[in-house]
């Protein structure tokens, strides 16, 4: 945040990064008002600027730069931010309505910065180094650390998210007291889980915050789980399941379907193309694993087979603890459709496994996908934002890789903070 | 018999009903109405695929796949 009397200090602190340069202003300040504020050329003269003008008094509302070059203020009405020609002073004077009253007709104040045409820099510019080796504490796996989930503030509280795998352990004594609704769309099986991989991969999405041994390995652990037994116990199902727990997760209003489970096949198979696409449009985002078709020590990269690899569903790669790419994880697939979206921790990844051996550690893009949908329902509480919006916001707020972007996608999946709000609404945008 | 999955256009996703009694006349057995995604799953004599694209609100009809995870006791799943 730039604020009034910052371009004076900026250079003084020392944070430039290389190729960096001093903020270039032109002595005017940048006004954001709230979004309530009915009337800010009122707020505007209340603050002694007489001469306001208002996008709205010009055609389009394309204001003409001569025309209001001795006005005080210029007001730009459809984003609710006006220009100002004041002293120093005089917009700090302006900025005590913020400190004064959140909620008050001003967000933010800030000098107007002088911009140029992007040159080339003489100088060579450096990738940020990234933070490199997340292992195992005692407090938590090396994956919420790596996405920022201690940190997080939010839990999924409210959030239904349906795991749509092996099916789940309802005996597991770290999910005592949690909302959870079980459903088997496998003829002649239970929702019991008798393999362990749906219990792991519910475990990182939404375990709990406190497990009774060992480091915290679950994500929206104030979610509601949905387990949908769409795999038998021996590991296997078909597409009629699968698309019937969907049906079955989108009915009951889940924002966040997770799908640890795929073909490896390269084709586009057209159900998943609509329900993922139908599955948007009423609101749930369905992540699913890439998957673990790549060899790469042996020079084989893979490909994202279905469900992942639909237009309408999202894929999610495995990093490592180095953030670097896991040697099983498939690489983006040409067909439409076919890309990896965003990567998450799948390498050694601890979580719940059926009684009595209680936790287990496994690698897989499976196990990379939970991590994206504990995250996205940490998200959808943060934000609001369902669907595309809420598949947008984990794409744009991912942590870039220096990993190519076919096999990685957007990056590291990352847990909103304190501060995350500010993406649905300006309420803390200074 | 094979599985299959019906995926119904846009038009007649209100219908899935009339749709599935029509799939039933082209001879299959109809397992499940999923409204939520538009979609009917059920099963149909291995030569009965192409018949089914002919009924009316049909985007495609498709062969169910499987799939399988690795044993529980794999390193990588």
């Amino acid at each position: 945040m730039i604020e009034p009397g910052a371009e004076d200090t900026v250079q003084a602190r020392g944070v430039l990064p290389p190729g960096a340069e001093a903020l270039e202003t032109t002595g005017r300040f940048i006004v954001v008002f709230a979004d309530n504020e009915q009337d800010p050329a009122a707020a505007l003269r209340t603050a002694g600027l007489s001469s306001v003008a208002n996008s709205r008094d010009f055609a389009d509302q394309a204001v003409d730069p001569l025309n209001v070059a001795d006005a005080d203020a210029t007001i730009f009405s459809e984003l609710g931010i006006a220009v100002i020609a004041a002293d120093p002073g005089r917009a700090r004077f302006l900025g005590t309505s913020i400190e004064s009253d959140r909620h008050g007709p001003i967000l933010s104040i800030s000098p107007e910065l002088v911009h140029h045409v992007l040159q080339r820099q003489s100088t060579a510019t450096r990738a940020p180094v990234q933070v490199a080796g997340f292992v195992d504490s005692s407090a938590y796996t090396w994956g919420l650390q790596a996405t920022r989930v201690p940190s997080s503030p939010f839990s999924g509280k409210g959030i239904r998210v349906a795991v749509l795998d092996t099916g789940f352990d309802l005996t597991h004594p770290d999910f005592v007291g949690r909302s959870v609704t079980a459903q088997s769309f496998v003829p002649g099986e239970a929702p019991q889980d008798g393999h362990g991989h749906g219990t792991h991969c519910i475990g990182t999405s939404a375990g709990t915050k406190t497990p009774q041994t060992g480091p915290r390995y679950g994500i929206a652990y104030g979610a509601d789980i949905l387990v949908g037994k769409v795999l038998s116990n021996a590991g296997s199902g078909s597409d009629g399941g699968i698309i019937a727990g969907i049906n079955w997760a989108v009915a009951n209003k889940a924002p966040v379907i997770s799908m640890s489970l795929g073909a490896n096949v390269p084709q586009v198979h057209p159900p998943y193309t609509a329900a993922g696409r139908r599955a948007l449009n009423r609101g749930s985002l369905i992540i699913a694993a890439a998957g673990n078709n790549a060899n790469r020590p042996q020079g084989n990269f893979g490909f994202v087979g279905p469900p992942a690899n639909s237009p309408h569903i999202m894929a999610v790669a495995a990093l490592d603890g180095e953030l670097d790419v896991a040697f099983f994880s498939a690489r983006t697939n040409a067909v439409r459709g076919g890309q990896v979206d965003i990567a998450g921790p799948g390498l050694r990844v601890l979580s719940s496994w059926p009684m009595p051996t209680r936790y287990n550690t496994i690698s897989g893009t499976s196990m990379a996908t939970p991590h994206v949908a504990g995250i996205a329902a940490l998200w959808a509480e943060a934000t609001g934002f369902r669907g595309r919006q809420l598949w947008a916001t984990l794409v744009q707020e991912g942590q870039r890789l220096l990993a190519p972007s076919l096999d990685v996608g957007s990056g590291l999946v990352i847990a909103p903070q304190r501060d995350s709000q500010s993406i649905s609404s300006d309420d803390v945008s200074r | 018999m094979i599985g299959v999955s019906v995926v119904v256009d846009d038009g007649h996703a209100d219908d899935l009903g009339r749709v599935a009694e029509a799939l039933r006349a082209h001879g299959m057995t109809v397992d499940a109405l999923l409204d939520e995604i538009g979609m009917i799953t059920g099963f149909v004599p291995p030569d009965g695929v192409a018949l089914l694209q002919t009924v009316a609100g049909v985007a495609s009809v498709t062969t169910q796949h499987g799939v399988r995870l690795a044993p529980p006791d794999a390193d990588i799943q």
